[in-house]
């Protein structure tokens, strides 16, 4: 790893620093300018000064790397200064400081927002420009945590770099170029799925003006993967995205930000990797102990050691094997090619390993399914099928929350097919549409009850039918790719890759499509999102108790999942609109799971209780595949070999 | 006798200097340099009492070093010619019957607060907040009043 040689390099410079710090200073006011000229070269800066924005835009493209940081004025005649911004924001990615005799709010914040460091008010005093170095400090402190999050991938590349730098390439900046090339080379390989992942940053990036929807913003990401992120810039973006009424500032803004997120994210990621890896022990043991045959397998497939061909194979064996008196074949083949179009990648082959489990029972309801209402026999005849342990204990409780969510999810496939067009045309909203599901059960099955039959079964069925409403309800804003069976039982799959700790950035998702939806819901709903997106993390652990009890292996994931919550939240850091409902999910968290689990225990209404559990064991599978998707296979395994 | 003929040799030498620099012969001589000075500083009070500058005048006398021994004359002197070109064009804009463009108007206002202030010539950056206000109130007496 290259850091090595980074921390040499940057005490050095760190032994005169800030003295020649390489300063390049635009300003159309040439008063200002011999001001601050005279000012910074007291501070020992090197200066450079520029009257015209786009000298200096034209003097920073020529000689890259050369300067540390840049302060602008706002106002210039041939360029305004947050073009100047953006544009060195994007481009070369100094720390760039504002200066205007205007300190009104909305300026600043439009500073801030396009990505200034600092906001100096005229006049400038000394003492303020004795200090902009922490900027450049800073700024390289950032992307070195991200430096050692992401590994060198490219050390040629911040090589090369350095000797461009030529003579005085500070270490500092030769350090910062470095850092800042490694995540975007990241990016490119991820580039590709981070569609789905992005679905929150719209809510999180939303200006007052431009509203960056689901959709947007997914035209946004297909314009930049298409053009490359490094090679993007806002013009071309909105050129590709041709949509009326935006405008290139928009576009700007809304990439800088995006960036940015980007950069943030991969750190997140890797901050993630390591819990979930840790727990593959645990994992693997409660496989064992559960009296399922298939829990082993799935298992190991968690703990990633299974290579996916091996996994394939083993899957095919279990589909071969099993108690064939519950997989309808039919069900069980759509099921599995649905699985298997997902994304490439090992974490799909686990997740079909794991899941089958899980998809063999709703199989059969689902047969049933276009009878609309599954009878309570059929299901429990299922449950006892399917679960060894006997209909009393939690574990096939736990079973047949799974059905009654899945069966949910498997009606819900059926009206989509239905209503294909509106729902399954458009991909990043199923992730929404899930969190939704989940939403309702922690909307709680008081509501359910009131309003249904007091039978369990059928309340399940209608439970998940409501879920299935939900759906369609916040459907028609998003956009759903691959919410039909398909969708399902990628969920289902899915979970085992949450356990094999893949699922990190995964799991941010579902915080984001709630937030999403918060975007496109009535207010009233946006809390309950959000408290459900927290309760649903917050079930996991009362789910997990109870059934690590009985069930090992499903317990386990349920804990894991668990675990995964506050990664989950980890994930969201820096997001505006997601901060808070990511908060409330933390303090949420504990409560939450001890209240589901006390339900639980209460169990007066065993299945609605077991379902809720269930719901947020599929939502989080299903929250999962943005996941995978995002990280190609190649990542996944640099991550993990890391 | 000694003491004679040294000072004038030392009157010839500063004679000479004066020729060639073009500077007041008993200023060189430094006879009313501290005249000077307190001259300047009276002025500077009288400046500062009236509120015509600031403390910011003193931060740019500050930075007055060696390595740049005219930097505030230097900095004046830009600020005039700016500020009078920026004033110039401000009248040219309100001299305009059908003005409208007060965005305009605003920058060249931001550009001579900006600085006026930064040389702490406060009365002026109280003015241009005015006009600033005003402008932005699209307020064209008030505007032609205060670029009375």
């Amino acid at each position: 790893m290259d850091s090595l040689q980074y921390v040499p390099q940057s005490s050095t410079a760190e032994i005169e620093f800030p003295v020649g710090l390489r300063v390049l200073v635009v300003d159309d006011d040439v008063t200002c300018l011999k001001i601050m000229e005279q000012m910074l070269r007291r501070c020992m800066y090197r200066v450079t000064t520029c009257s015209q924005a786009t000298v200096a835009l034209d003097l920073l493209r020529e000689k890259r790397g050369c300067f540390d940081v840049v302060l602008s004025d706002v106002h210039m005649p041939d360029m305004d200064g947050f073009k100047l911004l953006e544009l060195v924001g994007l481009e070369m990615d100094l720390p760039v400081i504002m200066m205007s005799a205007d300190g009104r709010t909305n300026l600043v914040m439009r500073g801030i927002r396009h990505g200034a460091c600092d906001y100096l008010i005229k006049p400038v005093r000394e003492e303020e420009l004795k200090n902009i170095w922490q900027h450049v400090v800073r700024k390289k402190k950032n992307e070195n945590k991200e430096y050692e999050h992401s590994g060198s991938l490219d050390d040629n590349d911040r090589h090369k770099r350095g000797s461009d730098d030529a003579e005085y390439a500070s270490s500092v900046n030769e350090g910062a170029e470095g850092l800042l090339k490694i995540p975007k080379k990241r990016r490119d390989a991820k580039e590709e799925d981070d569609g789905e992942q992005e679905n929150d940053d719209p809510a999180a990036a939303k200006k007052p003006r431009v509203v960056w929807s689901v959709e947007l913003h997914q035209q946004f990401v297909s314009a930049v993967n298409q053009l490359g992120i490094d090679k993007a810039v806002p013009k071309r973006i909105l050129e590709l995205m041709n949509v009326p009424g935006l405008t290139r500032e928009n576009v700007a803004s809304h990439l800088q930000k995006f960036r940015l997120y980007l950069k943030r994210l991969s750190g997140v990621a890797q901050q993630q990797v390591g819990i979930p890896n840790s727990c593959c022990g645990p994992l693997e043991q409660t496989g064992n102990h559960s009296s399922l045959g298939g829990f082993d397998i799935q298992a190991l497939a968690a703990s990633g050691h299974i290579p996916p061909q091996t996994l394939a194979a083993l899957h095919a064996e279990l589909l071969g094997r099993p108690t064939g008196t519950l997989v309808s074949p039919g069900m069980d083949q759509r099921l599995l090619q649905a699985s298997f179009k997902g994304p490439a990648g090992i974490s799909i082959d686990h997740g079909v390993a794991y899941g089958q489990p899980l998809i063999r029972c709703p199989s059969n309801i689902s047969k049933q399914v276009p009878q609309s209402i599954i009878a309570p026999e059929n299901v429990n005849t299922a449950l006892s099928g399917w679960s060894p342990n006997g209909p009393g204990t939690v574990g096939p409780l736990t079973n047949l929350g799974g059905l009654g969510a899945q069966s949910g999810n498997i009606l819900m496939g059926m009206l989509q097919q239905q209503q294909k067009q509106t729902l399954q045309s458009e991909p990043s909203r199923s992730i929404n549409v899930q969190p939704s599901c989940l939403v309702v059960p922690s909307q709680p099955s008081a509501s359910f009850q009131a309003g249904k039959n007091p039978a369990s079964m059928n309340q399940n069925c209608s439970f998940s039918r409501s879920s299935a409403i939900n759906y369609s309800l916040v459907s028609p804003q998003s956009n759903n790719i691959s919410f039909g069976a398909g969708q399902v039982s990628d969920g289902n799959l899915k979970t085992p890759s949450v356990l094999n700790g893949y699922s990190g950035p995964g799991s941010i998702s579902p915080s984001m499509s709630s937030c999403s939806i918060n975007a496109d819901n009535i207010p009233h709903r946006q809390l309950q999102n959000s408290t459900l997106a927290s309760t649903a993390a917050g079930q996991l652990p009362g789910f997990a108790r109870n059934v690590s009890d009985t069930q090992g292996s499903y317990g386990f994931n349920s804990g894991q999942v668990l675990d995964q919550g506050p990664l989950r939240n980890l994930g969201f850091v820096g997001k505006g609109n997601s901060i808070p409902s990511r908060f409330a999910v933390d303090e949420a968290e504990s409560p939450m799971g001890i209240l589901d689990y006390e339900k639980f225990q209460g169990g007066s209404n065993g299945n609605k209780v077991k379902q809720e559990p269930s719901m947020d064991f599929v939502e989080n599978g299903k929250v999962c595949i943005p996941i995978i998707q995002k990280f190609s296979p190649n990542d996944l395994m640099s991550v993990f070999s890391e | 006798m000694d003491r004679k003929v040294r000072q004038h040799a030392e009157g010839d030498r500063v004679r000479a200097v004066a020729g060639k620099t073009g500077v007041p012969l008993w200023m060189l001589l430094g006879l009313g340099a501290n005249q000077l000075l307190a001259d300047m500083n009276r002025l500077l009070s009288l400046l500062f009492h009236q509120g015509v500058l600031d403390e910011q005048f003193l931060e740019l006398q500050q930075l007055q070093d060696e390595t740049s021994p005219n930097f505030v004359y230097d900095v004046v002197n830009i600020y005039f010619q700016e500020s009078e070109k920026l004033i110039r064009n401000l009248r040219g804009l309100l001299v305009d019957k059908e003005f409208s463009d007060y965005k305009k108007m605003g920058k060249h206002l931001n550009q001579l607060m900006g600085s006026s202030s930064s040389i702490g010539a406060k009365r002026v950056n109280n003015i241009c907040l005015a006009f600033r206000a005003a402008s932005e109130q699209n307020n064209r007496p008030a505007c032609v009043s205060l670029s009375l």
